[in-house]
């Protein structure tokens, strides 16, 4: 496998849950296109972020990728390996390579075992580091900045912030190359909620581990992600590097979202960004709108959006230049148009800030 | 004297909870104003007190399971110890409340309208059709589409954005003088939060009442308030005009909560985060409750650890308070900003 | 709405004609002798036996008689006694073998009775266990609280047939505090008046379990997001309790009650026993002494009738309480 194929590949992915419902008197079959043909693919040591609103299928595709759900359709590859459908007993070694982090830190744990077993169970299952799993155990709580003391504990007597860490502990575990995180911090308060990100950048950088962060606010992901996938009803919408996406999004819908999402900067003086407001709700899953379906928020809306679906193709970037070894821009909208002040112009001189 | 434009004047407010553990100090000696035609957000965290002083304003705890103390007086009349009847005339016609999570707040089995209804038929001598009428009518300057149509629904048939609307309807059917908004955004979606803030800021301006959105968002603070109180363990630390106090904070946790948010219009180096975590409501810390996090309390000497710092104006500009030792705090965090 | 009814009935009709076979097997494959149970203290002779067994058709396959019994639910049966050509008329549910009555007559004599001592007991109930539970809720943690729970618990945890008699005894027999039960030929008043003291009792007792259900359901209730919505909009309190409060706490009491009020009216042996009402507990029990088995098959055909058709009437009653039962 040469180092530039990619970690992680999928392609056409759909997930489907079909369900039967009383129309009346007859039974009828209804179908929620959770995720309804999505391709990416992640590199090692890159992060992708994944944003969407509720109904768009995130959620859905970190399970996905984690294999925890089957897919309906379409392939999932890792290292060159097909693993879409693969069984259980096969997705072992897949299972040391990739593993997730849960949103709720407070039913991820169970919480009639002890943090130390939590822990150990993974090396246990995979057979690792027999003979010395307590100081295993020692060492995975101090990469996450809890003490040896804590392996004793049930996750009760710890805070939100606390067991978090100790999901990720558990996930670093069996050592893997690729982290799945699904939505790490919104259950948490925000001063905690910069901890935990930190202390996932930090052991990105060490371990060099790839990501997956499927989040909902823009800031954690602009902050941590390299690449930028944005999800609409179960479609990708748009997926760029991050800059892109950020000063010189392309797809109305990531328009929409970047300028609906609260900027703290707009106090230090940054200059106000374009104001645009979607009308009308979420559509549901179950029933999406033919051709497009962002067309029916969609303040550009033509015929031609009802008929045909926009395929997901490539352009060239527009704003700032790429990184290089950064992939292609794309995006699936019948005119699409970059708007560059959908997001707050930082105040002029600004340059990151200081750490 | 009051200005006329306050219509909610809160003093030295405490609220306490007696629990088998302990009694537990949900809020604590909190002062502030709210005043027409503006708003003012109550900025904190888990644990801040911030739900709790909201729900106190309308009475809404229970008197057995409760003690509070203080005054908070809204358009003149004492809360604080009122009667039930006192308290049920004053809400939902000088104060309303939108809580946050729509579904549960809303009656599962009752249809939509008449909960709207309901609310101006408690304070109004009319029939069930004219209160029906206003429900349709409130349903439709919130922005619900096919009002008629949609009163006789009920909250399980309306999306989340609808459901909030529908509540903000609620709230405001009376016309409140003052409308308090309890986290009115943080179960919904971007996209749907967006529209809610604006429709909240566009029905303030045109009904001219004061509007308090308790929030844990700053940056929605940062773009939708006009005046900041920032609250931490039950107390209030920080108080001023929302651009300034976020802009230029005297007070080491407003600073500290600034930097570790991180923003979608900038790349940052690393996010600062605050060490520690909140404290326990039970045990707080001796002398000011945010010292064992805060980055300035070494260099000070043992006061921050023995002396819990009182409420008083802010040195050095107009129109803030803070709870903190530091003596000359905008400035001492500007520089520590700067060196960092 | 619609749908959701005829899909219940569906559903019902389904349980019904299960019970139906399920019984039918039970009794007349099972080990019991019917024409041993018609001759009392076993006077017949063997040829007699036969005769009888030839008479009621249980000597045909038994396929062929419940297809006979099944019928005679519609339309109807004849059967032949010694000679005589005794009419059933529909519903039939057999002849009794000892009385020889057809057993329809004999369930829907006592049934007056039942009913009425049904309805005193849940109306009893009703308004005392539900009021209980809803003022305790309300006070809970109280001196008040504490005392009617904690009474309640004593009480139910005395047997009943103790408590009964009890009470008979000295509010009907000894002190008379009440008048004795009296049968509804001898006058309409004296019958109601009579069932004072057992739909007292009985509601009583049945009281102290529905004011837990009630109390816990209340406080569940009290605590929700829409309850102090609904104290936010400045309603009266009293409000607030009843029309939206006890209106979400309602719904398990509401499925209970259709449990309850199905075994109510299925007889309820040892009130009948012990106040002396003749009811369809009674004739129950003494059926099954006697291996009557038409009677016997009668009641319990009758009491999964009630179960279903009052199940049926929760279900309905229940989406009219949660309108998001009935749109699913």
């Amino acid at each position: 496998m040469s180092e530039t194929s990619p970690l992680l590949r999928v392609t056409g992915l759909v997930r489907h849950f079909p369900f039967r419902e009383m129309q009346g008197l007859r039974m009828t079959t209804a179908t929620v296109k959770a995720v309804d043909g999505i391709d990416f693919s992640v590199r090692a040591g890159r992060t992708l972020g994944i944003v969407g609103e509720s109904g768009c299928g995130k959620s859905t595709t970190a399970r996905l990728l984690t294999r925890l759900d089957e897919p309906t359709g379409g392939r999932i590859e890792f290292r060159g390996r097909d693993i879409s459908h693969v069984g259980e007993s096969q997705l072992r070694s897949f299972r040391r390579d990739v593993q997730m982090v849960f949103q709720d830190p407070y039913s991820s744990l169970n919480p009639r075992h002890t943090v130390g077993s939590i822990l150990r169970t993974p090396l246990r299952v995979h057979g690792l580091h027999p003979g010395r799993e307590k100081a295993r155990v020692r060492e995975l709580l101090e990469l996450v900045g809890l003490g040896p003391e804590h392996a004793n504990r049930y996750p009760s007597e710890f805070s939100g912030g606390q067991r978090q860490r100790i999901g990720i502990a558990r996930a670093l575990a069996v050592e893997p190359r690729l982290i799945v995180a699904d939505e790490p911090v919104s259950a948490l308060d925000v001063s905690i909620q910069a901890q935990v990100m930190n202390l996932l950048a930090t052991l990105r950088t060490e371990l060099g581990l790839a990501f997956v962060l499927v989040a909902h606010d823009l800031g954690v992901v602009r902050h941590f992600c390299d690449e930028v996938a944005v999800m609409h009803l179960g479609k990708v919408v748009e997926h760029g590097e991050r800059r892109q996406i950020y000063a010189a999004p392309v797809h109305p819908y990531t328009q929409a979202l970047l300028s609906a999402a609260p900027d703290i900067n707009v106090v230090r003086g940054a200059a106000p960004r374009e104001r645009i407001r979607l009308v009308g709700d979420v559509p549901s899953p179950i029933d999406p709108p033919s051709g497009c379906h962002f067309r029916t928020r969609c303040w550009k809306v033509r015929e031609v959006c009802h008929r045909q679906e926009p395929p997901l193709v490539s352009v060239e970037p527009v704003g700032p230049p790429a990184p290089p070894g950064s992939g292609p821009h794309r995006h699936a909208c019948h005119f699409p148009e970059v708007r560059s002040r959908v997001v707050a112009q930082p105040p002029a001189g600004a340059g990151p800030r200081r750490p | 004297m009051t200005p006329a434009d306050v219509v909610l004047e809160v003093t030295d407010l405490s609220v306490a909870f007696p629990t088998e553990d302990g009694v537990v100090r949900a809020v604590s000696g909190l002062s502030y104003q709210a005043r027409l035609g503006r708003t003012l957000a109550i900025v904190g965290e888990s644990g801040s007190g911030k739900s709790v002083a909201g729900m106190a304003v309308l009475g809404l705890h229970d008197p057995r399971r409760t003690r509070t103390t203080g005054s908070i007086r809204l358009e003149g009349e004492e809360v604080v110890g009122a009667s039930e009847w006192t308290l049920q005339a004053l809400r939902s016609t000088t104060a309303a409340m939108v809580f946050q999570d729509p579904m549960s707040s809303l009656h599962p089995f009752h249809r939509v309208g008449r909960q709207v209804a309901e609310a101006y038929l408690a304070h109004h001598s009319v029939s069930k059709a004219v209160a029906h009428q206003r429900a349709v009518e409130m349903l439709d300057r919130v922005g619900i589409p096919n009002p008629h149509r949609r009163a006789n629904q009920f909250p399980h048939e309306f999306s989340g954005g609808m459901r909030q609307r529908a509540m903000i309807a609620l709230g405001l059917v009376n016309n409140p003088r003052l409308l308090i908004a309890d986290e009115p955004t943080t179960a919904l979606d971007v996209t749907v939060q967006a529209q809610i803030l604006d429709l909240l800021g566009d029905l303030r301006r045109e009904f001219g009442s004061a509007v308090i959105l308790i929030t844990h968002d700053l940056a929605v603070v940062a773009e939708t308030a006009d005046d900041l109180l920032v609250m931490y363990a039950g107390r209030a630390v920080e108080q001023g005009p929302a651009r300034e106090v976020l802009s230029r904070p005297s007070h080491p946790y407003t600073e500290a909560l600034l930097r570790s948010i991180p923003s979608p219009s900038e790349d940052a180096a690393q996010l600062r985060p605050i060490r520690g975590a909140p404290p326990s409501l039970l045990t707080p810390p001796p002398g000011c409750s945010f010292h064992p996090r805060c980055a300035f309390s070494d260099g000070m000497g043992a006061v921050c650890r023995t002396d819990a710092p009182a409420w008083r104006p802010t040195p050095g500009v107009v129109n803030r308070h803070l709870r903190c030792h530091l003596a000359d705090p905008v400035a001492a965090i500007e520089i520590a900003g700067g060196a960092r | 709405m619609l749908t959701y009814v005829l899909r219940r009935v569906a559903l019902g009709l389904t349980v019904l004609l299960a019970t139906l076979v399920a019984a039918f097997l039970l009794f007349f494959a099972g080990p019991a002798d019917p024409a041993q149970a018609m001759c009392p203290e076993q006077r017949c002779s063997a040829e007699r036996l036969v005769e009888i067994r030839a008479n009621l058709g249980l000597d045909r396959p038994l396929a062929v008689q419940f297809s006979e019994y099944f019928g005679g639910l519609f339309v109807g049966r004849d059967f032949a006694f010694a000679g005589d050509v005794v009419h059933c008329s529909a519903p039939c549910l057999g002849m009794s073998f000892l009385t020889k009555r057809p057993v329809s007559e004999e369930i829907f004599s006592r049934f007056p009775a039942t009913v009425l001592l049904a309805l005193g007991t849940v109306i009893v109930f009703l308004t005392v266990g539900v009021s209980v539970g809803v003022i305790t809720a309300r006070a809970r943690g109280t001196v008040l609280d504490r005392l009617l729970i904690g009474g309640s618990q004593v009480f139910g945890a005395i047997p009943y047939y103790v408590i009964a008699l009890v009470f008979a005894l000295y509010l009907t027999r000894i002190h008379g505090i009440l008048p004795q039960s009296v049968p509804l030929s001898q006058g309409l008043l004296g019958f109601l008046a009579g069932l004072i003291a057992p739909c007292l009792l009985l509601g009583l007792v049945y009281s102290a379990g529905y004011a837990r259900y009630t109390r816990s359901s209340m406080i569940e209730a009290l605590s929700t997001d829409f309850v102090r919505t609904a104290r936010s909009k400045g309603l009266p309190e009293v409000s607030v309790l009843r029309s939206h409060a006890l209106r979400a706490a309602i719904g398990p009491v509401v499925t209970i009650l259709g449990l309850d009020v199905a075994a109510l009216l299925s007889g309820t042996l040892v009130t009948e026993k012990i106040f002396e009402i003749d009811g369809i507990g009674k004739l129950s029990i003494d059926a099954l002494g006697r291996d009557d088995l038409p009677v016997i098959m009668g009641t319990v055909l009758v009491t999964a009738f009630l179960v279903v058709t009052l199940n049926l009437v929760v279900d309905v009653a229940y989406s009219f309480i949660d309108p998001r039962v009935r749109l699913s």
